[in-house]
């Protein structure tokens, strides 16, 4: 019951989380996530490969819609 | 079922749960119980990613989905791709250097305990509900298979399952995962070949055939929101659908966590990038050939021989009478699916529409048959999950089909395994570590963890004997999934707007939610759209809230 009453009422004392690194307050952004020019160029080449990968996949399944679809 | 399909199934399982113990070693700290102490390799956790998403769900409801229905429903994956590189280069890499052991552990730090609590609860519910429906279809076979109540069936495959799963955490059910996914390849591989070789018409004739009754259609570009499965719905629902599953639901998240770096977390669902789309059309046209094949080997008029039994039992001369209509009408049907494989240019359209005729005659046949089912036993009578076991155990080869049965038991084991593990580590972390007992050591939470495997086990079985009457399991699952994905997601993506705040995450939940249970019960949007609206509205709610009430709610 407390644990529900936790997420449909506002606690009316604060418990401190477990120990891990806690922001100084809540309603704290994301941390930045590292992005420098090799990420995204990896990216896009993922990208790219991935697409040439579906497209293929799937231009074989079309074929076969256009092939034997009556 | 012949004696050495039995002991390639029991050698199967008996090696999955054995390992699976002794893989229990390095789990006695929360940290490897949970998260393997962050070894796992990139491949592992990629064929583990996959592999909980391809469950016994995939192996049975999908073959018999694509036999009903075709291929279109291949379109819900089309997101999948986009969602994979998404979240590789999002959510990946900040919840993995975020140091936490699930997903809405990090919400805490983002918005407020509350936020975390509600998306976890949610979580809770759905992945309780979608682990029952993901039981229920290898208990589907083995009630098929030993003639024994699906209550039965269900504890056989639950109670092995949960006791791998409560010693060795999430090693054990990672490295099962690896060994399905080999073996489902295997198998599926394997009955495509012999579909191929025991096919009495050629490939080519054969696709025709399937054609005909547009089992081949693949895409639908009409934009209709009523319509379950289109190219829209799937490239636009379906990566929401995808980037919630993948990236917010604990089952997946805590596979990446597990890995050694964001790299090879990155590299792991990349692994379903690729391979995703390829491997559903395999399984899709695994069901059509099936639905080819019984062109010219009569199936059985109702697929489910427990409700064949009662309806013998109880309307004996009646259904005598239905199978010779039956009969007679399978004779046609197979006369003009020969004649469409023999026909050619003009010709072939008539043999066609000759052939969709007869076709709609054994389905007028078969609806009276189901609606018998509904008159004797009071349940719903849909056998779609029924199709591709009965096809496995009367027509292949024995060794083949103990390689298929020990496939949909493997599957089923780890994927519910995974899902076991997540729902505990979310209990004990979200809610028994948060709010009940946060100063206790590991091996108290360990206890606890385990305890929290069990009932979830316990659950999800419960759940399994109701969810095999809702029709084809596959969609049960997606459609469980839909109703709180969006609005899950759409937090998680609050979190990444500057100046979103703990009430406008909160009560954009909520309202997502609600927005999304009157889309699904009071108008005729299909299930994948509910993704984005959960999401979309989450966000809308979400940010001008922030802007207007603001401020952390808590101590104040």
């Amino acid at each position: 019951m407390t644990a529900l009453a936790g997420c449909l009422t506002l606690p009316r004392t604060v418990q401190e989380p477990p120990p891990f690194p806690a922001p100084e307050s809540h309603d704290v952004m994301p941390e930045e996530i590292p992005n420098d020019g090799s990420d995204n160029s990896r990216f896009r080449t993922t990208l790219i490969r991935v697409i040439i990968v579906q497209v293929v996949a799937l231009g074989l399944l079309l074929l076969l819609q256009l092939r034997y679809q009556p | 079922m012949h004696w050495i399909n039995w002991l390639i199934v029991g050698a199967y399982v008996a090696w999955v749960v054995v390992d699976g113990i002794r893989k229990s070693k390095d789990t006695d700290t929360v940290s490897g119980y949970f998260l393997a102490n962050k070894s796992l390799s990139w491949w592992v956790v990629g064929l583990s990613v996959m592999a909980t998403q391809l469950s016994a769900v995939t192996m049975i409801g999908t073959p018999g989905q694509g036999a009903t229905d075709g291929m279109r429903f291949i379109q819900l994956y089309l997101g999948l791709p986009l969602a994979m590189v998404i979240l590789g280069v999002t959510i990946v890499p900040l919840l993995h250097g975020a140091g936490v052991y699930t997903a809405y552990e990090y919400l805490e730090r983002r918005f407020d305990s509350r936020t975390r609590s509600l998306t976890s609860f949610l979580f809770l519910i759905s992945r309780g509900l979608s682990a029952g429906a993901i039981m229920a279809a290898p208990g589907v076979v083995f009630s098929a298979v030993f003639g024994i109540p699906l209550v039965w069936a269900v504890a056989l495959i639950g109670i092995p399952t949960v006791i791998y799963t409560m010693i060795g955490g999430v090693q054990a059910v990672a490295w099962a995962d690896v060994k399905q996914m080999v073996l489902i390849v295997i198998a599926l591989v394997a009955i495509m070949i012999v579909l191929i070789v025991k096919m009495p018409v050629n490939p080519d004739e054969a696709l025709r055939i399937a054609g005909a009754t547009g089992r081949l259609e693949v895409f639908d570009f009409s934009f209709d929101l009523s319509e379950r499965y289109t190219f829209w719905s799937g490239v636009i629902g379906g990566t929401f659908l995808m980037l919630s599953y993948f990236g917010t639901d604990q089952s997946q998240v805590q596979r990446y966590l597990a890995a050694k770096s964001v790299g090879q977390a990155k590299s792991s669902l990349l692994m379903s990038a690729y391979w995703k789309i390829p491997l559903q059309a395999l399984v899709l046209m695994v069901g059509v050939g099936v639905f080819v094949y019984y062109q010219f080997v009569r199936p059985p008029l109702l697929y489910n021989p427990a409700q064949e039994a009662a309806v013998v039992a109880e309307r004996g001369p009646t259904y005598d009478a239905l199978q010779n209509d039956y009969a007679e009408a399978f004779t046609l049907r197979q006369e003009a699916a020969q004649a469409v494989a023999d026909a050619s240019g003009d010709a072939a359209t008539a043999a066609m529409d000759v052939f969709v005729a007869r076709e709609a005659d054994i389905q007028t046949i078969r609806g009276e048959a189901l609606a018998m089912v509904e008159d004797v036993t009071g349940e719903a009578s849909g056998d779609t999950n029924y199709i591709f076991p009965r096809f496995v155990l009367s027509e292949l080869p024995i060794g083949l089909a103990g390689i298929f049965i020990a496939g949909v038991f493997a599957a089923a084991m780890s994927s519910i395994a995974a899902e076991l593990n997540a729902l505990s580590t979310a209990s004990v972390i979200d809610f028994y570590r948060r709010w009940m007992k946060p100063d206790a050591d590991d091996a108290h939470y360990l206890a606890v963890s385990k305890g929290a495997t069990a009932f979830w086990g316990l659950f999800a079985c419960v759940v399994a004997t109701y969810a095999a009457t809702l029709g084809s399991l596959i969609e049960v699952v997606n459609r469980f999934g839909s109703f709180f994905y969006g609005s899950i997601l759409g937090v998680f993506l609050l979190a990444m707007v500057p100046g979103a705040k703990a009430p406008g995450a909160y009560y954009g939940l909520i309202i997502g939610m609600g927005t999304v249970g009157f889309v699904a019960f009071g108008t005729s949007i299909e299930y994948l759209w509910q993704n984005v609206i959960g999401a979309v509205v989450v966000l809308l709610v979400g940010v001008p809230l922030s802007r207007f009430i603001g401020g952390d709610l808590e101590g104040s």
